[in-house]
C-alpha cells in the first residue's frame, strides 16, 4: 500500500501533460525549444510568462532592459520623433530602381568620401540618385557577401540586380567619382534590365515599327527584276 | 488602429522589393511549433501564392508556406510589422 502510495505522488509529481495544461498563451513550453515547463511558482520559463502565482504584479515589477520613462502614457504614432495623427500612408520608399552606391573602408577613409557625397559640387547632381552606404571592411554585409573590401575606400556603383557598374578602390577626390559616377549611370538603362525568364526570341516583345522596318528591307528584294 | 492598411500584406512586399527584409509577428502553427507562440520571425519573401521565412531558432533552414498560411500565422500574434527604412544593404556583387 506504501509503495502504491509513493508511486502515485511520483507520477503526479512528473506529468508534464498537467504542468503544460496550467501554461498561459504566451508560454513557450510547446513551441519545440522549450520542451520542459518550469511553471511553478516563480519560475517561468518565457519572460512573458504569466501563468505563476501573482505573475501580474510580478510581470510589471520584473524589467528586462526597457527604459519605462521613456514610454509614452497613451498610444501615439511618430514619424521620426514627431507625433502626427496617424500612420503615413506609404512609410517604406520605393527606391527598389535606384543604383546602390557603396564605400567599404575604415572610419576616415568612408568620412571624407560622404562628406564629400554631401557637400562637394562636383558631386550635387549624384545626391538621391542613389542608395548609399557604408562599410567597415569586416561588416557582414560586404565581408560575407563577395566584396572587394581591402581597398582604401573601395567605392562601388551597383544596379539593383547587383551587376557592379563601376568599382575604385583609393579615393582621389570629388571631380575623378563624379566622372566615373557620370559615366557609369549614364550607361545605365533601366528597361534593358535583362528578363532572363523570357525567351531568347518572344515576338510578342518585338516593336511594330521594327516589324516595318524589316518590311522595308525585304520587299523590295522580292519585286526586284532580275 | 483603424486605418485602412491594418494587416495590408501590400507594405511587406513593397518592403522585400526594395531590398528590405521585414520583422513580422508569428504564431507558430508550423513544423517548428505544435501550437500558438508568441514570436517574431524574418520576412524573406511573399507574393499572392507563397511566403518564406527566416527563424532565428532555426537558422540553418528556411520556413515556407501557402501565403494563405503565412496571413493566418503574422495576424494570428498581431499581425504587425517592423521594417528599416534606411537603405538597404547592397545586393551581392556580379
Amino acid at each position: 500500500m506504501r509503495k502504491a502510495l509513493l508511486l502515485l505522488c511520483f507520477l503526479s509529481l512528473t506529468d508534464p501533460v498537467n504542468a503544460d495544461a496550467q501554461c498561459c498563451p504566451y508560454c513557450s513550453c510547446g513551441d519545440g525549444v522549450h520542451n520542459q515547463c518550469h511553471c511553478d511558482g516563480d519560475h517561468r520559463c518565457h519572460p512573458l510568462c504569466t501563468c505563476g502565482q501573482n505573475s501580474q504584479t510580478e510581470l510589471a515589477r520584473r524589467n528586462f532592459g526597457v527604459s519605462t520613462d521613456k514610454i509614452a502614457k497613451s498610444e501615439v504614432y511618430t514619424v521620426n520623433g514627431r507625433i502626427v495623427t496617424e500612420p503615413a500612408g506609404q512609410p517604406v520608399p520605393e527606391d527598389s530602381g535606384k543604383l546602390h552606391l557603396t564605400i567599404i573602408g575604415s572610419e576616415a577613409e568612408r568620412r571624407r568620401a560622404l562628406e564629400d557625397l554631401a557637400t562637394a559640387p562636383e558631386l550635387t547632381e549624384f545626391r538621391d540618385r542613389f542608395l548609399v552606404q557604408d562599410y567597415s571592411p569586416d561588416h557582414w554585409a560586404v565581408a560575407l557577401c563577395g566584396f572587394y573590401t581591402a581597398g582604401h575606400p573601395t567605392i562601388y556603383l551597383q544596379q539593383p540586380s547587383g551587376k557592379v557598374l563601376h568599382r575604385q578602390d583609393d579615393y582621389d577626390g570629388p571631380q575623378r567619382l563624379a566622372e566615373a559616377l557620370r559615366k557609369a549611370s549614364s550607361t545605365y538603362d533601366a528597361t534593358r534590365d535583362p528578363d532572363l525568364r523570357v525567351a531568347a526570341l518572344d515576338l510578342s516583345r518585338i516593336p511594330t515599327p521594327a516589324y516595318f522596318l524589316v518590311a522595308g528591307f525585304l520587299l523590295p528584294l522580292l519585286f526586284k527584276k532580275g | 488602429m483603424s486605418s485602412p492598411a491594418y494587416h495590408d500584406p501590400t507594405i511587406l512586399k513593397l518592403a522585400l522589393k526594395t531590398g528590405r527584409m521585414p520583422s513580422v509577428t508569428y504564431d507558430g502553427h508550423d513544423p517548428h511549433y505544435n501550437g500558438s507562440i508568441a514570436h517574431m520571425v524574418n520576412l524573406i519573401y511573399l507574393d499572392d501564392q507563397e511566403a518564406c521565412i527566416l527563424d532565428n531558432n532555426f537558422i540553418d533552414e528556411l520556413v515556407w508556406m501557402s501565403a494563405r498560411e503565412f496571413f493566418e500565422r503574422w495576424t494570428g500574434d498581431g499581425g504587425w510589422a517592423v521594417i528599416l527604412l534606411a537603405p538597404p544593404p547592397p545586393p551581392p556583387p556580379q
